[in-house]
Parts: structure tokens; C-alpha cells; sequence
């Protein structure tokens, strides 16, 4: 089969250990490896730890006397205040105050931030990025950015920090390196990048690396093959979904703003006041006082009954205290599904949804169309399995 | 049974209060054809059992003719159910309703993926397996037996079905 998808430096070593390759985002990436199911591979990584190729995502280093302002154009993040070596989830902007993309942004030094972006928007980005650099030139910003061609592989699970603790030097103490914090460091004598965090709700790590170093790294972290394995893009989904983490494309889009996306918690006090990024006004507009423009639809959790509800499972309301649902008048839609999993943990299936204002209260019952049937769901609080991030 | 991609409708005009800005759906992890996911080889096909391309599988109690009736058993291969893996939720048919071949009447569901499961023949369901409601995983167990989806009643057109050499045959080359 002729193939245009793009390989990353890892694609021999997860041939060699089962994987099963997809396309995804332009890419062959394994999607799971042969000894493990989904679900299995699920556990192992809230049990143990799995190693993720991330490769794919796209990394980003940006320099240049206004590059802070600059950014703050671009993202709703106050990367002003962040300290030095601390990384903040965010999402990009557009005129609208639609979602670009969402990102993670690291203080790498005082004159440089390392950004990390989705590989299905990568073009979509660089677009964006181009644009609205070009006119941030042409009023004398001083800014340059420049794609970092490295590898990206993640570590998760409760054992990540032991595991890696044993291939850096004693000079690192990891139980003194905060979520969300980055730092240069040699681990089993390859140079990485190193950020305390990752998607899967777990404790973990993110290592930029060189392509050349990316394999051998791989294979020093699977040396005790009863702590670590390789897992795929099935698991990190599931395992992204039960910590309530966004995909891009399915529960964030171009035209959801961060406030129906629940973000608006990433949009911080001085950023609130002064606005500046792109779509400012419109999404500073839905944060305004009670009764200002606000949002139509909401992102929430949901527990579904009965079969899992997919991605674009139509969601209705349930009918007034005391009546039946009637199937055959389920009423108005008020919503849909954005993605939805059986929860290998909680046994129960788990949702994100987009549902019209006045149905987005935890607790609330809400129907949700799945084939033919209307099945019973409950707007619930997220992440749906507690996250267990690294605090210190 | 047909493995689709858990990737449904996009944002249209049902949902009016969202922007109307074009919404991008990019492919999530999508499930894989099957051939990449199992083995054709290694997996077993009943010879006293005759099969559909879509990977159902079905039994008759006597033999089957245009003119007479029977009952017949459906469920889905050993094939099918590795491809899926680990199934999670099995959807059956409403007994006592009339189905026509081909019209999709159950769902098999893993953590990644939903395949729609289809009647290999017309016929009136006369039995459902509610057991697999409570154990999904009776079908991974055991798909040829314990594993089966429904029963129907009806006097049974069989001439688009596959025999064992023939599915063998078609299995083999999914895995190709």
C-alpha cells in the first residue's frame, strides 16, 4: 500500500513491538500494540506507567524582544507573570474568539517560550501563526519563531517518576519538580527536554529529545517491562477522555470560544482586564457581568446509560418532574455528543457534550439518542476519574 | 458487522445556537480496517456454519429452503470479535419484530469502537441473547456459542451467504 503518511522517528521501534499503525493527523502512528488490549493498556497506564509517542504534535520555540507580547495575541495565557520554567495549558484565538487550537506554553528562559500545539492543526497553525505575525511585523514587533524538529515521547502513570527518576542523575530530584514545570535534563544520557505533565490525568512526563536519541530512549524506559509499556493513541484517548481533557476537532473548534468550552478558567485576572489576545471582546463579552451576552451551549460531562453515546449522538431534554420520556416526542435537541467512551475505569460509559444553557447543571437528566434509542444521561462534574497530578 | 470508525455526524444545522462557522472534524484514532487489527489466519471459522461479508455468522436447526420454515442462530466470528477486542456493550434486536436481510438490528461496542451487526437473512426475531447485556464479554469468551445475538423464525433465502471455504477465503485476504 502506497503511503503518504509521515513516520516519526519511533515507527520502526513500534512495528517491532506489535503496533498497530493508523493514519492519524498525516501521520502512522499505533494506535495499540498487539500483547495489550485498549482497555487493557488503559489500566496498565492508571496502574503503572506507559511510554506515548507524541512525535507528531507539533513543537514550537519562540524568541525575539516582543515575543511575550506577541504570544499574548495569539493566546489567552498570561505568559508575562508565568515564572520562569513553568508551563500553563491554553488555547489559541481567533477575530471571533473561536478556539485555533489548544496548546501548552513553557517559560523555557527568560527570552524564549516552548509551545506545543496539535499535529491535526499544525498547518491550520503555522497558517495562523504567519498571519498574524506578519502584521505584528509590519508594526515594528520584534518576534521570530522556529519549528523544533524533535522527537516527543510521554511517560504516565503513578510509577513515571520512579521509572524516570532512575535513568536521570542524582542531581535531579524529581519529588521536587512540580506538574507543570519544565526542565533541561539528561536521562539514561540523552539529552531532553523535560516538562512534569501530560494527558492523561496521571502524573507524568513530556521529553523532547533529538530523532537519533528518541528510540534508545524509548527502549531505557521499557527496561522493566512489568512497570512500563507501550501504549497507543486508543488508550491516551480514553485515558484523555475520563480526566475531562479536550480533544481538538471533536470537543474544541474553531467556532467554540473558551467559555463554552469551560476554559475560560485559562484566561487569568490581568488577561481578563486587559484583553489583547485575538477575539478578545466577543469572549471577554461572555465572561461579562450576569445578564451580558453569554453563551448558547456549554461543555459538560455526561453518564450515559445503556449504550455508549458517541461523538454526534443527539442530546435532548428530559421531559417535565414526574412524565415519562417519550420516544416517539423526544422534543427540540439541545445538544450533542462531542466524544464518548466506555470508561474502562468507572465501568460506566462517560461523555463530553454540548448542551444548551439552562441543561448544563451537574446533576441534571438530560436523553441521549444513541442508533434508535433514547438512553438516560446525567450531566456530571469532570475529570470523571480524578486526576493525580504531581504537587509539591 | 461492519467496524466504523466511532466518527458520527458533524455540526449542521440542528444545533443552531453553536456559531455556524465551518467545524472541523479531524480523524481521532480511528478504528483500523480490520485486517490490520486481526489475524485472518489465526482465527477460527466453524465449518458446519455458513457466513456473511460483513462477518455475522449464522446456524440453522434444519435445513433451510424458500418454502419451509426454520429458526436460525446469528452472532459474530472469532475474526470479527478479535478485531474489536475487548466488547464492552452488546445492543440486541427487539424480539417479535420483522427484519429484512441486511437491515441493522444489533451493536456490538468496545472502548474504540462501535460495528453495527446486520440480519444475514429476513426472518422475524424470535429470541434475543439478553445474557449479553449483563457479560459483554461472553462474546470475546466464546462467539461461535455462548456468544450468539438473536434468533429468527422465517423461511430463509440463503443464496448470498458465504460457506466456511469462502469466508476462510475472505478473511485470509483482510489480513492481506
Amino acid at each position: 500500500m502506497v503511503s503518504c503518511e509521515q513516520k516519526t522517528a519511533l515507527w520502526d521501534l513500534h512495528r517491532a513491538h506489535g503496533g498497530k499503525m493508523v493514519g492519524f493527523a498525516g501521520w502512522s502512528m499505533p494506535v495499540q500494540y498487539l500483547d495489550q488490549t485498549i482497555s487493557g493498556s488503559h489500566l496498565w497506564t492508571r496502574e503503572k506507567a506507559s511510554v506515548f509517542d507524541v512525535s507528531h504534535m507539533l513543537q514550537t520555540h519562540w524568541t525575539g524582544a516582543d515575543h511575550v507580547a506577541f504570544l499574548e495575541r495569539l493566546v489567552v495565557a498570561d505568559l508575562r507573570e508565568l515564572p520562569l520554567g513553568h508551563s500553563q495549558l491554553s488555547v489559541m484565538t481567533n477575530a471571533h474568539g473561536g478556539i485555533v487550537d489548544d496548546t501548552i506554553l513553557n517559560k523555557y528562559s527568560s527570552d524564549a517560550v516552548y509551545m506545543v500545539t496539535n499535529a491535526g492543526c499544525a498547518d491550520k497553525d503555522i497558517a495562523h501563526m504567519e498571519a498574524t505575525l506578519a502584521k505584528a511585523r509590519q508594526e515594528g514587533m520584534d518576534v521570530q519563531y522556529r519549528v523544533i524538529d524533535r522527537s516527543l515521547v510521554a511517560l504516565q502513570g503513578p510509577a513515571s517518576m520512579a521509572v524516570l527518576q532512575g535513568l536521570v542523575g542524582a542531581d535531579v530530584d524529581l519529588a521536587a519538580m512540580p506538574f507543570m514545570t519544565a526542565q533541561p535534563m539528561t536521562v539514561a544520557g540523552h539529552a531532553c527536554y523535560v516538562t512534569r505533565g501530560g494527558y492523561t490525568g496521571e502524573d507524568g512526563f513530556e521529553l523532547s529529545v533529538d530523532h537519533a536519541a528518541a528510540a534508545p530512549l524509548v527502549e531505557a524506559l521499557l527496561a522493566h517491562p512489568d512497570t512500563v509499556r507501550l501504549a497507543g493513541l486508543g488508550a491516551r484517548d480514553s485515558l484523555r477522555l475520563e480526566a475531562g481533557l479536550c480533544l481538538y476537532g471533536h470537543d474544541l473548534s474553531d467556532a467554540t470560544t473558551p467559555v463554552a468550552a469551560g476554559l475560560a478558567w485559562t484566561i487569568g485576572a490581568r488577561r481578563r482586564r486587559e484583553g489583547g489576545f485575538l477575539g478578545a471582546d466577543a469572549v471577554l463579552a461572555q465572561l461579562g457581568a450576569p445578564g451580558a451576552a453569554t453563551v448558547a451551549a456549554r461543555r459538560v460531562g455526561l453518564i450515559v446509560d445503556g449504550a455508549p453515546a458517541r461523538e454526534g449522538a443527539v442530546v435532548y431534554a428530559a421531559p417535565p418532574a414526574g412524565e415519562p420520556f417519550d420516544p416517539l416526542h423526544p422534543g427540540e435537541s439541545i445538544g450533542h455528543v462531542t466524544s464518548g467512551c466506555p470508561s474502562p475505569c468507572l465501568r460506566q460509559n462517560i461523555a463530553m457534550a454540548y448542551v444548551r444553557r439552562g441543561h448544563h447543571k451537574i446533576g441534571t437528566t438530560v436523553y441521549v439518542k444513541v442508533r434508535t434509542r433514547f438512553q438516560k444521561a446525567t450531566v456530571s462534574k469532570m475529570p470523571f476519574v480524578p486526576t493525580r497530578y504531581h504537587r509539591v | 458487522m461492519v467496524l466504523t470508525a466511532v466518527r458520527r455526524l458533524p455540526l449542521g444545522p440542528a444545533w443552531p445556537w453553536l456559531a455556524q462557522t465551518t467545524r472541523v472534524v479531524l480523524p481521532r484514532a480511528p478504528a483500523a480496517p480490520l485486517g490490520r487489527w486481526a489475524s485472518g489466519a489465526a482465527s477460527r471459522v466453524r465449518p458446519e456454519l455458513l457466513y456473511t461479508n460483513d462477518h455475522e455468522w449464522i446456524r440453522f436447526e434444519s435445513a433451510p429452503a424458500t418454502d419451509k420454515e426454520t429458526t436460525a442462530t446469528v452472532g459474530i466470528t472469532e475474526f470479527a470479535v478479535k478485531a474489536l477486542g475487548d466488547i464492552v456493550f452488546v445492543e440486541v434486536p427487539e424480539p417479535a419484530t420483522q427484519v429484512n436481510e441486511h437491515d441493522q438490528v444489533a451493536a456490538v461496542e468496545s472502548v474504540k469502537a462501535v460495528s453495527d451487526v446486520y440480519t444475514p437473512v429476513s426472518g422475524e426475531i424470535v429470541a434475543v441473547n439478553e445474557a449479553l447485556q449483563q457479560e459483554p464479554s461472553t462474546l470475546n469468551a466464546d462467539p461461535f456459542g455462548e456468544g450468539w445475538i438473536f434468533k429468527l423464525k422465517g423461511a430463509f433465502d440463503t443464496s448470498k451467504l458465504l460457506t466456511p471455504e469462502q469466508y476462510k477465503a475472505l478473511i485470509a485476504e483482510e489480513h492481506d
